[in-house]
């Protein structure tokens, strides 16, 4: 074959592709070649020279990580000079090494270590110091802070420039750099500027020594005595697969478990260090109940009789329509397809959502065309395949930092250019990334103006509607059309007042655009697929299809019972204005907190105050929870198994690392006491029960295949019936309300990229990671205002104001200002108002 | 002294100007070159003149050429590498500062015969005046339309740019040089891929020094078989020898190849200074083996030098006289690969740290008998398995002077006392 090149090593014959290099040949013959700065995802640079082989009839010896295989070619790992060669590498390498391994975090995985054990000299011949730096005497060791949460020591760097790579080629990023030259480089950020690549602690997992620590393991245990559990990540729709290193019931780090299909071996920091929030000991520790005004501290026992006993109570005053269950998008598969049956067949209602972060959710019809799409969504090893990516309506890097790496990947192979809009510029965006920015809820008008474009329609009036200059929107449409495109649809699209339409119209685009185009759906939350498909919707049975009397018969047979709640039901916004109008008369919080969340505080508030009765289970203590009548102790993923759908469609299982800690308890064990106190028969013993339960139902509906079973998660077959989209010959441009004179700017608001909610600031050292709350403004629009960097401001709406520092962000879109929702003292939601679309504020100096 | 080459007007006034170069027969090689040949042409020309690389290791000129890959749909870039930082070389910047035309006259037409029409040309950041006379000689060569689009109607279009360096003696190597082009830290790239493959920014890329630029206007005036003539049978033409040290007339000689390295000393550079008896000479820059007093009747050349066991690398003569102590002298080398290593390769990197320290002891009088063997096995163990040659040039120095003044390695870790006043004769 033309294509592929023989070779022999070692006297063993093989074929590799041409074009890779003689370690891919050993490796396919099994033959390991020490190496350190070798990395298959980053280019090689052959500086580290630990995998020199000798080659018959070239000059030296050869870096066997670097040199492609070429026909014909001889190549000697073992002989006597490809040994001393080594042998003399590793000499160099360690010889301005410090050896403090008795106090070094790597010491027992270090690949120094490994190495000198197999092929190293046997002693030093160095008797000089071997200090390489000091940074600063205050710390020991010589170690120092490159940001919030990795410390470098320099002194035990061997320089495989693996680090710089990842940021630089992986991340894209250039917060990390190489300095100085020969044997004084030092490895540093930006002068002045903090190490916080948000996928910075892949420098230290890839570390092959112990120069890079992350903050939060630095001297704390020795590696060799942890545990490991494979388990998911649970704080984005990407689903990395982690390991859990733990002792006894604590959790010390999270690395990476390594899915080619998946993460390629990389996390973000929010999963590997905000993970680790399941071991802060500000959780709550038992069950709580209000006695004479207070939660005091209670036995599951009586806990759990009081809730029971309380709901029966409500149920048989309000009826069962008059119970609502606000679920939250992280629930493992078992755990919401549990909530959903308690709720409709135990309490008899459809009152069930899992969102309580958005104003307008997506009703059932939406849902089930957006499952649709799902028929034909994309894996994320198979972006280089599209020539374009059209992103609109998300930063991506924060809802899935790991898919926006495999964006990346694909930009940089030079396959695939990316097109984003959104309403502001992200990280994403400062990358080789076509760029838009429109209005604040402008989706409508731009989707309109690009689809108008591409079909050579006048765009003017809905360009102007949506913000952008029509001649930009034109050059898109020129761009993308008959290029193959790949459509990531964000949260902003279907999570609008007009989210149908916008659907309508980004599947009119897709059809618009060349062949195999197809449109994904990057779901925000670990498991909101799973939520969706398990029943956590009012519209959407166990099994994902829509609740009718004909798919409600199939759930009755597998429930065994005669009949199912009619359709109907509320999601969370309904329940929270009726319960704010006091016309609920129970709500159930399963890890949420609308208080805390929902987009409109006083509504929330209110609701939670004026249900008759009110159970909050969670992980911590949340302003929702300070106001219900019961507490109880949710226990955090690692103390957990289940399974949870990826955004990508893929089924991944989880293990518990150990039990839960304090009285907490798993999510699926709260349910099925409680179900039971209420009048349920069954029992299951292990999430896995459930699971085979789960099976049978999706098996009956024939939406998703769950059947077949591979390495790495399963990437689910669906099968969802196409729906109606409308015609769009009616659509018209619709300008949005302008701010007033009074409250001149628009206010955004969303997650910070390093954290989840208010969760992960609960994890060590990323609490510091944010600055803090801020409000982020325009340069230009501050330099207007007079105002300064720093300087306190009042943000007010017509629902209320708060004060805090500002901060400037060339990124943010003239006129609009941001908020970081993820500081719960800054109570953002507190400006918010449900019943306007576009919340306008007004900002003055303190 | 006759046949001078491209020293031959380095003392006329004004050369450095278009109008004094073009009187003294300054761009007919070019005329000549885009009337009178073709690209393919040319190369086979320069291919038949024997020319061979001045930069240090004296490849082929026209034989690098033809390595470009043929029919390719990339850019083709040539650079010309100006970065003259070896200790003990100074002839490039001699033929930049006064007569910049010659270079560019060869640049224009080594562009035209390689396809490319865009030039690099880095010169070392510490060559300001050079950086302006290049400059300003660019500017006069496109008023004169040599350098530009369409350049005396024959279609060929280029342009010339100048990239300062920082300061850093690795970007002299061809990799590194180009990794500082491109706006990253010069850190060598691993060979394979050749710059002629895959160069600058990925594309096919030629890089030569000034002095064998400089020398191809002659080839197309004279002819291959002219320029063949001079000098020895495979190393041709003339070459500039750098002499410096304790001779009493330092300076830059062009003489044929193959001249005697003791005529060098004695007869151009005037013998040792203040009467001293010549100790050793290194006799191609500071990185090549060193020889002693009585190996100086070697002709200077490629071949004639390998045969003593050195090289004629950059032709960098460095001449010290028996007042020099050996190991002080190789400490100050030493120093000057350990600064200067990119430290981007494990032996080079902390091989060349951990010989400046063994030295360092030794001239502190710490130095353990076992020191000199093991100075000697870092250096060999350095040899051979570096990224690029930065790493083999610091070791063989080292191998080098051991092997040829053990004695005075052995007595100063004895306890002796170092032997000789004056140290090296550069800093
Ligand atoms: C460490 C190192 C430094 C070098 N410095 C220079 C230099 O300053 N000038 C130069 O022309 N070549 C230098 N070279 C040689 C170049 O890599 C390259 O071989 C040369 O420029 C090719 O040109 P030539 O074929 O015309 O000789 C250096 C090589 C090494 C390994
Ligand atoms: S800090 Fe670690 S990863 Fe980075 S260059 Fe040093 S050894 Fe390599
Ligand atoms: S030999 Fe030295 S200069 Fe060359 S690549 Fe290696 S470290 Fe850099
Ligand atoms: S692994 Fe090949 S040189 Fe580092």
């Amino acid at each position: 074959m033309p294509d592929q090149v023989k070779l022999k090593i070692e006297d063993r014959d093989v074929t590799v592709d041409k074009g890779q290099t003689i370690l891919d040949a050993a490796l396919k013959l099994g033959i390991i070649v020490p190496t350190f700065c070798w990395d298959p995802r980053l280019k090689p640079i052959a500086a580290c020279r630990m995998c020199l082989v000798e080659v018959e009839k070239a000059p030296k010896l050869v870096p066997s990580c670097a040199v492609p295989a070429i026909e014909g070619m001889v190549v000697k790992v073992f002989s006597e000079k490809a040994i001393r060669g080594r042998k003399a590498v590793l000499e160099f390498i360690l010889s301005n090494h410090p050896l403090d391994c008795p106090t070094c975090d790597k010491g027992g995985e270090c690949i120094l270590q490994d190495h000198t054990f197999n092929h190293g000299p046997t002693g030093s011949r160095t008797i000089e110091p071997r200090n390489r730096t000091i940074f600063d005497e205050k710390y020991k060791f010589d170690d120092f802070p490159l940001g919030p949460v990795i410390w470098l020591n320099m002194n035990r760097c061997i320089f495989c420039f693996k680090c710089t790579r990842i940021i630089k080629e992986i991340a894209g990023d250039d917060d990390l750099g190489a300095f100085n030259r020969g044997y004084h480089t030092i490895l540093h950020g930006h002068k002045n500027r903090p190490f916080r690549s948000e996928f910075s602690g892949n420098t230290v997992e890839n570390c092959p020594v112990g120069a890079l620590v992350a903050n939060s393991f630095r001297y704390k245990v020795r590696s060799w005595l942890l545990k490991k559990t494979p388990s998911v990540c649970h704080l984005c729709g990407d689903g990395c697969n982690i390991t859990l290193w733990h002792q006894g019931q604590k959790l010390f780090r999270i690395y990476s478990r390594w899915n080619r299909n998946v993460d390629n071996g990389l996390l973000c920091d929010r999963g590997r260090f905000g993970g680790l929030y399941a071991d802060s000991d500000r959780r709550l520790r038992n069950p709580k109940i209000r006695r004479e005004g207070k939660l005091i501290d209670t036995t599951w026992e009586e806990a759990l009789d009081f809730v029971a006993g309380n709901l029966e109570s409500i149920r048989a005053k309000f009826t069962a329509a008059g119970i609502g269950v606000i679920g939250n998008e992280m629930l493992s598969n078992e755990e919401t397809y549990l909530l959903s049956r308690i709720a409709r067949r135990v309490i008899g209602t459809n009152n069930i959502d899992f969102r309580f972060e958005d104003k307008f959710t997506p009703s059932t019809d939406l849902n089930l065309k957006l499952l649709y799409f799902l028929v034909k969504r994309i894996p994320f090893s198979k972006f280089g395949e599209f020539r374009n990516h059209l992103i609109i309506g998300t930063d991506t890097e924060v809802t899935h930092p790991i898919m926006t790496l495999w964006l990346k990947r694909a930009i940089s192979s030079g396959r695939s250019k990316c097109y984003a809009a959104y309403h502001r510029k992200t990280d994403f965006t400062l990358h080789p990334v076509e760029s838009i920015e429109y209005f604040p809820q402008g989706e409508y008008n731009f989707l309109l103006a690009l689809y108008s474009a591409l079909k050579g329609k006048s765009i003017d009036e809905s360009a102007l509607a949506s913000g952008v200059a029509s001649t930009l929107i034109q050059r898109w449409a020129e761009l993308l059309k008959g290029s193959k495109t790949l459509l990531l649809a964000g949260e902003a699209l279907y999570n609008n007042p007009r989210g149908s339409e916008n659907i309508d119209l980004l599947k009119a685009i897709c059809d618009l655009l060349g062949e195999g185009s197809v449109i994904n759906i990057p779901y925000d939350g670990s498991n909101y697929l799973g939520n969706l498909l398990w029943g956590a919707t009012p519209g959407i049975l166990p099994g994902g299809s829509q609740n009718d009397e004909e798919n409600r018969s199939i759930i009755c047979k597998e429930w065994k019972c005669d009949n199912l709640p009619e359709a109907g039901g509320m999601d969370t916004s309904q329940m929270l204005t009726a319960a704010s109008e006091g016309k609920m008369g129970a709500l159930i919080f399963f890890g949420s907190d609308p208080v805390g969340f929902y987009p409109d505080r006083e509504i929330a508030t209110k609701a939670v105050q004026n249900a008759s009765f009110k159970v909050a289970c969670e992980t911590f203590l949340t302003e929702t929870g300070k106001l219900c009548d019961a507490v109880l102790p949710l226990a955090p993923f690692p103390e957990c198994s289940g399974s949870l759908i990826s955004s990508e469609g893929r089924l991944q299982f989880f293990e518990k690392a150990f039990d839960p800690a304090y009285s907490s308890a798993e999510g699926w064990r709260i349910i099925l006491r409680l179900a039971q106190r209420l009048g349920f028969e069954g029992d299951y013993s292990s999430p896995s029960e459930i699971w085979s339960e789960m099976a049978s139902i999706a098996d009956k509906c024939g939406k998703v295949d769950y059947k077949q079973s591979q390495y790495g998660g399963q990437f689910l077959k669906m099968d969802f019936a196409a729906r109606a989209f409308s015609n769009l010959d009616g659509f018209q441009s619709s300008p949005l309300p302008s701010p007033t004179a009074e409250f001149p700017m628009i206010l955004t608001y969303g997650a910070s990229v390093y954290q989840k909610r208010n969760l992960t600031a609960y994890a060590e050292s990323m609490d510091k990671i944010d600055p803090g709350p801020k409000l982020y403004i325009n340069p230009d629009n501050a330099a207007k205002m007079k105002l300064y960097e720093g300087d306190t401001v009042r943000v007010s709406s017509t629902k209320g104001s708060l004060t805090m520092k500002s901060a400037f962000d060339y990124r943010i879109r003239p006129g609009t200002v941001f908020i970081p929702t993820n500081f719960q003292e800054a109570e953002f939601n507190s400006l918010l108002s449900s019943k306007s679309d576009l919340t306008f504020v007004k900002i003055e100096r303190l | 002294m006759t046949n001078k080459i491209l020293f031959k007007y380095i003392d006329h006034p004004d050369q450095d100007k278009i109008a004094t170069y073009i009187e003294n027969g300054g761009y007919l090689a070019l005329r000549k070159a885009l009337k009178e040949f073709k690209p393919e042409e040319l190369v086979e020309l320069i291919k038949k003149s024997g020319l061979r690389g001045r930069g240090g290791a004296g490849f082929p000129t026209g034989l690098k050429w033809s390595f470009l890959p043929k029919n390719m749909n990339k850019p083709i870039y040539l650079i010309i590498n100006a970065d003259e930082s070896e200790p003990g070389t100074f002839k490039d910047r001699q033929l930049m500062e006064y007569n910049p035309h010659q270079l560019l006259e060869g640049t224009i037409i080594a562009a035209y015969a390689i396809k490319c029409h865009l030039v690099f040309i880095y010169i070392r950041g510490e060559f300001a005046y050079c950086a302006q006379q290049i400059s300003r000689a660019i500017q006069e060569a496109s008023s004169h339309g040599f350098v530009g689009k369409n350049i005396l109607g024959s279609g060929f279009d280029l342009d010339i740019h100048i990239y300062r360096g920082g300061g850093a003696y690795i970007c002299g190597e061809e990799t590194s040089l180009m990794e500082s082009i491109e706006g990253r830290r010069a850190l060598s790239r691993q060979k394979p891929p050749f710059p002629a493959i895959e160069g600058l920014w990925a594309c096919p890329t030629i890089i030569n020094n000034v002095e064998t630029i400089s020398n191809i206007p002659h080839i197309i005036n004279n002819g291959a078989e002219w320029f063949a003539s001079i000098g020895m049978a495979k190393s041709v033409g003339t070459k500039i020898y750098c002499l410096s040290g304790h001779v009493k007339r330092p300076g830059n000689y062009e003489l044929p190849m193959g001249v005697s390295l003791r005529e060098l000393i004695y007869e151009y550079g005037g013998g040792i200074i203040d009467d001293y008896a010549l100790k050793a000479v290194i006799p191609g820059g500071s990185s090549v083996p060193i020889l002693r007093a009585d190996e100086i009747d070697v002709k200077m050349d490629f071949e004639s030098l390998a045969e003593k066991g050195s090289m004629l690398g950059s032709a960098g003569v460095i001449v010290m006289h028996d007042g020099t102590c050996m190991v002080a002298a190789l400490q100050k080398l030493v120093k000057f690969y350990e600064h200067e290593s990119c430290g981007k390769c494990s032996p080079c990197r902390e091989g060349t740290n951990w010989m400046n320290k063994i030295l360092k002891r030794m001239l502190a009088g710490e130095g353990r008998p076992e020191d000199v063997d093991l100075l000697y096995d870092v250096a060999s163990n350095i040899i051979g398995n570096t990224v690029c040659p930065l790493g083999d040039a610091a070791a063989m120095p080292v191998m080098s002077f051991i092997r040829k003044f053990r004695d005075e390695f052995d007595n100063i870790c004895g306890g002796g006392k170092p032997y000789g006043t004056i140290s090296f004769p550069f800093r």
